[in-house]
């Protein structure tokens, strides 16, 4: 930007004067700043030349007051632009009979309904209560802090596996309840009692450490306690029994699962809070969408009334 | 960058502020950027009316918010000049604007004369003595 010839007094004026347009509105530097700051290095130079440094003194005189005056200005003409943005919003709102009326009454008809829509199927919606049991898998020759990943994989297929769903149906007897609360009175197979019990479960890592979550979700508190605590000791029992019976092992268990030690960090309790429905996010999801959706049809309303009074209002035309 | 938000009649636009018509009147005849818009116009009010480039470039801005003047797409020739410098020029709407306030000077200099408010007044070309 400078040429090497400027003096530094030309250099230095230039600068300052980059910080001193800070003064200005973001949107006016970014549109003229680097033009207004050239200008000004023209000037600068032009002075130096003719006068020296009163020449340069003087510029600086009469561009500060310019500064002063030009910056207020442009501040009091961006806020008059956002006062007549709100006016223009405003008189959008206050759209002529009948189209303001029609898009007010689509707007609001809409949009209350879709809120009382979503709020009563976030009500009536069967809450869902979640509990997490926590095991830890280590090696003995694993370090503080070290964790396998591959490991803590295989133990989370190992857990979901069939015999161990199998075993916590058989326990909980659940082919039985679950028979009674949605199979219309006839016990569940073990397969349908696994397939929903698989579905109840989830398995997750904890990061950056050797740990299991093991989460149950039920429609009961005490059932989504109960169905992760059976699942952990179901599991920690069939390992001790694969390792007191090398033949009952997993023949595709790798050389890690088979050395690795397991231990129940933490049971499973009930919790009083569902974690499904999630009232307040879903109040507000039904807000967002009923304004959005009440804001377009609104829109489409008054626009179809205005085209079809325009069509009414046409004048006719003489041959 | 700024667009035209309408086509304005020229008439609304009157009476223009001096700074805007010097401006105008510097780009009625050729593209200037920024620096040589400001020294023309010291030239021709004769160091009368002296642009800052915050008044400057706020002038420029609302010229070019309203479709008076646009920036130029040609750049000069880099040896000759800045080629980053932004080159404005005259819109038709700017030169309409531009003649229309001239007119209404001429108006307002003819009613003027008419009025003998001057020693010498200078010969009236419609003529006519009251």
């Amino acid at each position: 930007m400078h040429s090497p010839v400027d003096p530094f007094a030309v250099r230095l004026s230039t600068r300052v004067y980059r910080r001193l347009q800070l003064a200005y509105p973001t949107t006016h530097r970014e549109i003229f700043g680097a033009d207004m700051g050239q200008v000004f290095r023209d000037q600068c130079r032009d002075a130096c030349r003719r006068q020296g440094g009163l020449g340069l003194a003087l510029l600086w005189g009469a561009t500060l007051a310019d500064l002063l005056v030009s910056a207020i200005r442009e501040h009091f003409v961006n806020l008059q632009t956002k006062i007549v943005m709100l006016q223009n919003l405003a008189k959008f709102f206050r759209m002529g009979a009948p189209a303001g009326r029609v898009f007010r009454a689509t707007f609001l008809i809409t949009f209350f309904l879709l809120l009382a829509a979503g709020t009563v199927v976030t009500l009536i919606m069967p809450k869902s209560f979640a509990s997490t049991a926590r095991i830890l898998v280590v090696r003995q020759d694993d370090k503080p802090g070290e964790y396998n990943p591959y490991l803590i994989q295989e133990v989370m297929q190992r857990m979901r596996a069939d015999e161990v769903l199998d075993q916590v149906a058989t326990d909980l007897d659940l082919n039985r309840i679950f028979g009674a609360r949605y199979g219309l009175g006839q016990s569940l197979t073990p397969t349908q009692s696994r397939f929903m019990l698989a579905s109840r479960f989830e398995f997750r890592p904890v990061r950056g450490a050797s740990l299991i979550e093991v989460r149950a979700y039920s429609e009961q508190p005490q059932e989504a306690a109960q169905l992760a605590n059976t699942l952990v000791a179901d599991f920690l029992r069939q390992v001790q029994q694969s390792r007191q019976a090398p033949a009952a092992r997993p023949a595709t268990a790798s050389s890690a699962f088979n050395e690795a030690a397991f231990k129940l960090i933490s049971n499973a309790e009930a919790s009083s809070r569902p974690v499904r429905p999630n009232v307040p996010a879903n109040v507000v999801v039904s807000l967002i969408i009923g304004a959005a959706v009440g804001w377009l049809l609104g829109l489409v309303g008054a626009g179809l009334v205005r085209w079809r009074m325009q069509r009414l209002h046409r004048p006719v035309t003489s041959h | 960058m700024i667009c035209p938000s309408s086509t304005p009649n020229p008439a609304e636009l009157l009476p223009l502020t001096p700074a805007v018509f010097h401006v105008l009147l510097a780009l009625a005849d050729s593209e200037l950027h920024g620096y040589a818009i400001m020294q023309e116009v010291t030239t021709t009010t004769r160091g009368a009316l002296k642009l800052g480039p915050g008044t400057l470039y706020g002038t420029i801005k609302r010229l070019l918010a309203i479709g008076l003047i646009e920036e130029s797409d040609q750049r000069p020739d880099p040896q000759l000049d800045d080629e980053r410098r932004r080159y404005y020029r005259l819109t038709g709407l700017g030169q309409r604007t531009l003649a229309a306030e001239v007119a209404r000077y001429e108006e307002v200099l003819t009613a003027t004369r008419r009025k003998r408010l001057f020693a010498n007044p200078a010969p009236l070309n419609t003529g006519g003595n009251c």
